[in-house]
C-alpha cells in the first residue's frame, strides 16, 4: 500500500503540470485583455504597454509560460495579484480554512442523511417510501442552490431570527450555507445508495444470510452496505473535490470569504491571471489528494482490492 | 490497515471541522473580524458603552490595507478613513483643497509647487515629510497605480515640507488628479512592514484600524490623536462616529436582509429591494445619484455603417424614448442625461439640463433612416453592453424602439473584462459606455475621443471623431487648464450633440436606508457616489 500511495503521489507531478499547461494555454488565447481592466478607460496605449511590461504580458507565449511554470514548480510561487498585489498562494491559505468547514460540514450532512435514506429506499423498492425518497431526490438535484439559500436566510434569519444570515464568526454562520450546499449532495448519496443496494441485496450471500437467520438490520448495515459501499466512497470523493472549488455560490451569498470566491470573482471577474492560475494548480492538487485518499478507503473497505496489493507484493 | 485509515479519515474531517473554526490571519497580529450576528446587542439607539458605533455594509471587497495598490469598489469606501492624500474632493463633490497640503502654487504651464503643513504625523507618531510623500510617488508610478501619474515628469524635494511636480503635460484638473491620485504613508513604516501594510497598516486618518479580516469586515476605531485641528480638517477626514464597522455583502439580497436583521445599520440598497424600506418609518431613506448610468457610443470606423452618416446616428437617436427606459429598466428611479457624465461634475455647463436632447420621435427618425440610405429591415445593429439586469433591460428597450423604425438589434451581453477590450476592438456598432472622469472634459476627451489621447490607428471606432477638426478644437481649448470655460464646453457639447456621436441615456438614482436610532443625518460619499462611512453626519 505504501508503495502504491507514493507512486499516485508521484503521479500527481505530471497531472498537475498538465493541468497548469492546459488553463496557461486557456487564459492566454482567452479574450479580455487583464491590462485593460487595470489601467481602466482613461488609458492611454502608452500607459497600458507600460503596464502589460511591468506585468511581464509582453513576453511571449513560451516566455510567460516558461515563466509561469518556472516559479510554480521550482520556487512553488504562484505570484501576487495583479490587483491586490497579495500573494495568491498566501491568500488560497487563508481562505481554505472556510471553505474546509463548509466542504466538510456538506459532505457530513450529505452523508448522513443522505445514506440512511438511500438504504431505506432500497429495503422498500417500490413501495411508497421508494417513490417519496426519490421524488424528494429529484427535487434535491433540481433545486438551485442560489434560491434555497435566500429562502433559507428569509425563514431562518429574518423570520425566526434564529441563524445568522451571512459572515463568518462562529460555527453557527455556517449551519444555513450547509444545509444549502449539502442538499443536492443528499439526493445524489440517496440515489447512489439505493443503486448500489439494490444490486446487493439480490446477491446469494444476502440470501445465505437471512437463510441463516441474521437479523435483518445485521443483513443490510453490516453485510449489504459494507459491499455497496465502493460507489457511495467514489461520488462523495468527488464532490468533496468539485466542492473545494466550487462552492462560489453559497460563499456570495453567505458572505464567507473562500477559495471559490477568491477564484471566481477576483481571478475570472478581474482577469486577475495569477489568481486563476494559482487557483488551478490548487485545485489539481487538492482533487488528486482527494482521489488518492478515495482509492485508499477502497482498499479499507474492500478486502479484495487490498488483497490485490498484498498479492502483487507476494508474487515479487 | 483499515482501522488505521479509518483514524485517518475521521482526523482528517476534524482537522477540517476545527480549521474552519478558527480562521485567525497568516500575518503576526492580523484578528479576525465578524459581522455581529442578527439580533444585534445595540442598546437601539446605536450606542455602546456610551460610544458611537455604525455598521456599514458595502457591496465591495476590501482584501488589503496596503495604500499604494489598484483601488476597488471596497477600497473607495474605506480609505479615506484610515489614510489620507495630498488633497481630496470637498463636500461638493466638484472642488479640490488640501488635506497633508497646505497648498499649491502654479510656477509655469508644467510646474506645481505643494507644501504640506509641518506638524502631520502618523498613528505611531512617525512625522510626514517630503521624503514620505516622493517615496509613496515613486512607489506608485514604479506599480502604474494610476493613470495619472504618468502625466508627472518629475518629482524634487524642495525642503522637508515642499515638494515641486515637474510635468510632461497639464489638462485640466491635472494637478488636483496627481494630488488626489495616491495615499501618503510613512516611507519608514511602509518598508518596515513584511507584507506593505496588507493586513496592518499604519496611516495618518481621523480612524484606526483595530481588526480587519480581508474580504469580510473591517473595525475602525476613533484616532483620539489626530494631528489635524478641527478647523483645518478635510471633508474627506472627518468622523463623527467613534467606531465604525464596515461589512463586505456581495448579494444585493442579502445586503437588504442585513439591514432588516440589523447585523448592519446602514447600506446602499438596490432598487429592487428599496421598497420596503422606502415609507418605512423605521428607516431614514437618503437618494442621490449614481454613476451606473450609461450612453451609447456609435461605431465611426472607417467600414462602419455610422461613418460620416450623421443622418443614421440621429436616426437612432430619435428613435430612442429614454422615457420609456427610465420606466421600465430604471422603474422610475432614474433621470435623463443630457450629456455623457453627470450634471454634478465640474464642467458640466447648467443650461444642459434644459435643453432640447433628441426627444423620442419616430417620423423623424424614419425620416432621417430614409436619409441616410436605408429602407426599415436593412440593417441589423450589433449592441455591445456590459452585462447586469438593468443594462439588459433598457438594451432590450431600446431594441423594441429600433424595431418600429425598421432597425434590428442583436444585443451582446458581456462581462467587464469582455465589455471593455472588445468594447474598444470596433467590432460593434454601438457599445453601451460608462465613464466616470472627474471632468467634463476629461469625459468628453476620452468617452467621445481627442487627439490628445488616440489615434485612428489604436482607436479605429473613434476615426470619424478624431477626424473631425472643430471638435477637437474645441476639445484642445476644454482640455487646456488656461482656455476652459464655460463657453468652451458648451461648444464642445454641442458639437458632440449635433453631430450625434454618442447619446446619453438616464443616470440612475441610488438609495441608501439607516436605521431610525442611528439619527444619520446625512451620508458621505466618495466621487464614484460609493458611501463612505467617516464622513456621515449624525444628528445631535
Amino acid at each position: 500500500m505504501l508503495r502504491y500511495t507514493i507512486k499516485r503521489l508521484l503521479w500527481m507531478i505530471p497531472i498537475v503540470l498538465g493541468v497548469s499547461l492546459i488553463v496557461f494555454t486557456i487564459l492566454y488565447f482567452m479574450p479580455g485583455d487583464p491590462v485593460t481592466m487595470i489601467a481602466g478607460a482613461s488609458a492611454t496605449d502608452t500607459e497600458r504597454e507600460a503596464l502589460r511590461a511591468s506585468l511581464g504580458l509582453d513576453k511571449s507565449y513560451l516566455g510567460q509560460l516558461g515563466t509561469f511554470l518556472g516559479d510554480t514548480f521550482l520556487h512553488f510561487d504562484l505570484g501576487n495579484s495583479y490587483i491586490t498585489k497579495l500573494d495568491v498562494a498566501a491568500e488560497l491559505i487563508y481562505r481554505l480554512p472556510r471553505t474546509l468547514l463548509l466542504t466538510v460540514m456538506c459532505t457530513v450532512l450529505s452523508l448522513v442523511i443522505g445514506v440512511p435514506i438511500g438504504i431505506t429506499a432500497a429495503t422498500h423498492q417500490n413501495g411508497f417510501v421508494d417513490h417519496l425518497v426519490m421524488f424528494g431526490a429529484l427535487l434535491g438535484v433540481s433545486i438551485p442552490s442560489f434560491w434555497l439559500s435566500l429562502l433559507l436566510v428569509l425563514l431562518f434569519s429574518v423570520k425566526l431570527d434564529w441563524l445568522p444570515a451571512m459572515g463568518i464568526g462562529s460555527i453557527r454562520h455556517y449551519i444555513l450555507p450547509a444545509i444549502a450546499g449539502s442538499l443536492g449532495g443528499i439526493a445524489m448519496q440517496a440515489r447512489q445508495t439505493r443503486s448500489s443496494m439494490l444490486e446487493i441485496i439480490r446477491s446469494d450471500f444476502i440470501t445465505t444470510a437471512r437463510a441463516k437467520g441474521v437479523k435483518e438490520n445485521m443483513v443490510i448495515y453490516k453485510h449489504a452496505l459494507r459491499n455497496a459501499l465502493i460507489p457511495i466512497v467514489t461520488l462523495t470523493g468527488t464532490q468533496f473535490g468539485v466542492m473545494l472549488g466550487g462552492t462560489m455560490i453559497l460563499e456570495t451569498i453567505f458572505g464567507i470569504p473562500g477559495v471559490g470566491t477568491y477564484i471566481i470573482t477576483n481571478g475570472i471577474g478581474g482577469r486577475d491571471l495569477p489568481i486563476i492560475r494559482g487557483g488551478a494548480v490548487f485545485l489539481a492538487i487538492a482533487f488528486s489528494f482527494c482521489m488518492l485518499l478515495v482509492d485508499l478507503v477502497y482498499a479499507a473497505v474492500d478486502p479484495r482490492i487490498k488483497a490485490q496489493f498484498v498479492t502483487r507484493r507476494a508474487k515479487k | 490497515m483499515k482501522k488505521m485509515i479509518a483514524f485517518l479519515l475521521t482526523a482528517i474531517l476534524l482537522i477540517g471541522t476545527l480549521a474552519g473554526c478558527s480562521t485567525k490571519a497568516p500575518a503576526a497580529g492580523k484578528e479576525e473580524g465578524s459581522p455581529e450576528e442578527s439580533g444585534s446587542e445595540n442598546t437601539g439607539d446605536g450606542t455602546e458603552h456610551g460610544y458611537k458605533t455604525v455598521k456599514v455594509g458595502i457591496s465591495g471587497v476590501v482584501e488589503t490595507l496596503n495604500p499604494l495598490t489598484i483601488f476597488t469598489t471596497g477600497t473607495w469606501a474605506t480609505l479615506p478613513a484610515y489614510y489620507e492624500r495630498l488633497a481630496a474632493l470637498d463636500e461638493d463633490m466638484k472642488t479640490f483643497s488640501g488635506q497633508l497640503a497646505k497648498e499649491w502654487t502654479r510656477v509655469d504651464d508644467l510646474t506645481y509647487d505643494v507644501e504640506i503643513y509641518d506638524y502631520i504625523h502618523d498613528w505611531n507618531g512617525n512625522p510626514i515629510t517630503a521624503d514620505d510623500i516622493i517615496f509613496c510617488y515613486e512607489k506608485a508610478i514604479e506599480l502604474s497605480l494610476s493613470g495619472y501619474l504618468t502625466s508627472i515628469d518629475s518629482i524634487e524635494k524642495i525642503d522637508d515640507y515642499n515638494i515641486r511636480f515637474n510635468l510632461k503635460t497639464n489638462y485640466i484638473m491635472t494637478i488636483e488628479n496627481i494630488l488626489n491620485a495616491i495615499d501618503i504613508v510613512s516611507q519608514k513604516e511602509y518598508e518596515a512592514s513584511a507584507d506593505q501594510m496588507a493586513h496592518e497598516c499604519v496611516g495618518t486618518g481621523r480612524y484606526k484600524v483595530v481588526e480587519f479580516a480581508p474580504s469580510s469586515s473591517l473595525k475602525l476605531k476613533k484616532n483620539e490623536n489626530y494631528w489635524q485641528t478641527e478647523e483645518l480638517t478635510h471633508y474627506r477626514s472627518t468622523g463623527e462616529a467613534d467606531e465604525i464597522e464596515i461589512i463586505t455583502i456581495l448579494e444585493d439580497a442579502q445586503m437588504a436582509v442585513a439591514l432588516e436583521t440589523g447585523t448592519i445599520d446602514v447600506a446602499k440598497i438596490p432598487v429592487a429591494s428599496a421598497k420596503r424600506f422606502v415609507d418605512n418609518p423605521d428607516y431614514d431613506s437618503f437618494t442621490a445619484s449614481s454613476t451606473a448610468y450609461y450612453y451609447l457610443s456609435f461605431n465611426v470606423s472607417p467600414d462602419s455603417m455610422f461613418y460620416q452618416n450623421k443622418a443614421l446616428r440621429q436616426a437612432v437617436c430619435y428613435a430612442i424614448d429614454v422615457d420609456e427606459i427610465i420606466a421600465g429598466a430604471y422603474d422610475g428611479a432614474a433621470g435623463p442625461m443630457k450629456s455623457i457624465a453627470l450634471p454634478t461634475l465640474p464642467g458640466y455647463v447648467d443650461k444642459w439640463q434644459e435643453e432640447d436632447y433628441y426627444s423620442a420621435d419616430v417620423e423623424k427618425a424614419q425620416e432621417l433612416l430614409a436619409d441616410a440610405g436605408y429602407k426599415p429591415g436593412d440593417l441589423t445593429i450589433r449592441l455591445l453592453i456590459l452585462q447586469n439586469d438593468v443594462n439588459k433591460a433598457w438594451a432590450t428597450i431600446i431594441q423594441a424602439q429600433l424595431a418600429k423604425i425598421g432597425i434590428n438589434v442583436e444585443i451582446d451581453a458581456k462581462d467587464s473584462a469582455l465589455w471593455f477590450s472588445q468594447g474598444q476592438s470596433g467590432d460593434y456598432d454601438i457599445v453601451g459606455w460608462n465613464i466616470t472622469l472627474p471632468h467634463m472634459a476629461l469625459n468628453f476627451a476620452y468617452g467621445v475621443g481627442s487627439t490628445n489621447f488616440y489615434t485612428p490607428e489604436t482607436q479605429p471606432a473613434y476615426t470619424e471623431v478624431l477626424e473631425d477638426n472643430e471638435l477637437q478644437k474645441l476639445l484642445d481649448a476644454c482640455l487646456d487648464p488656461a482656455l476652459c470655460s464655460d463657453e468652451t464646453m458648451d461648444g464642445a457639447h454641442q458639437r458632440i450633440k449635433e453631430q450625434a456621436y454618442v447619446y446619453a441615456l438616464a443616470y440612475p438614482q441610488q438609495y441608501s436606508f439607516a436605521r431610525k436610532e442611528l439619527h444619520l443625518e446625512e451620508p458621505g460619499y466618495a466621487t464614484n457616489y460609493i458611501l463612505v462611512p467617516n464622513t456621515f453626519k449624525y444628528a445631535d
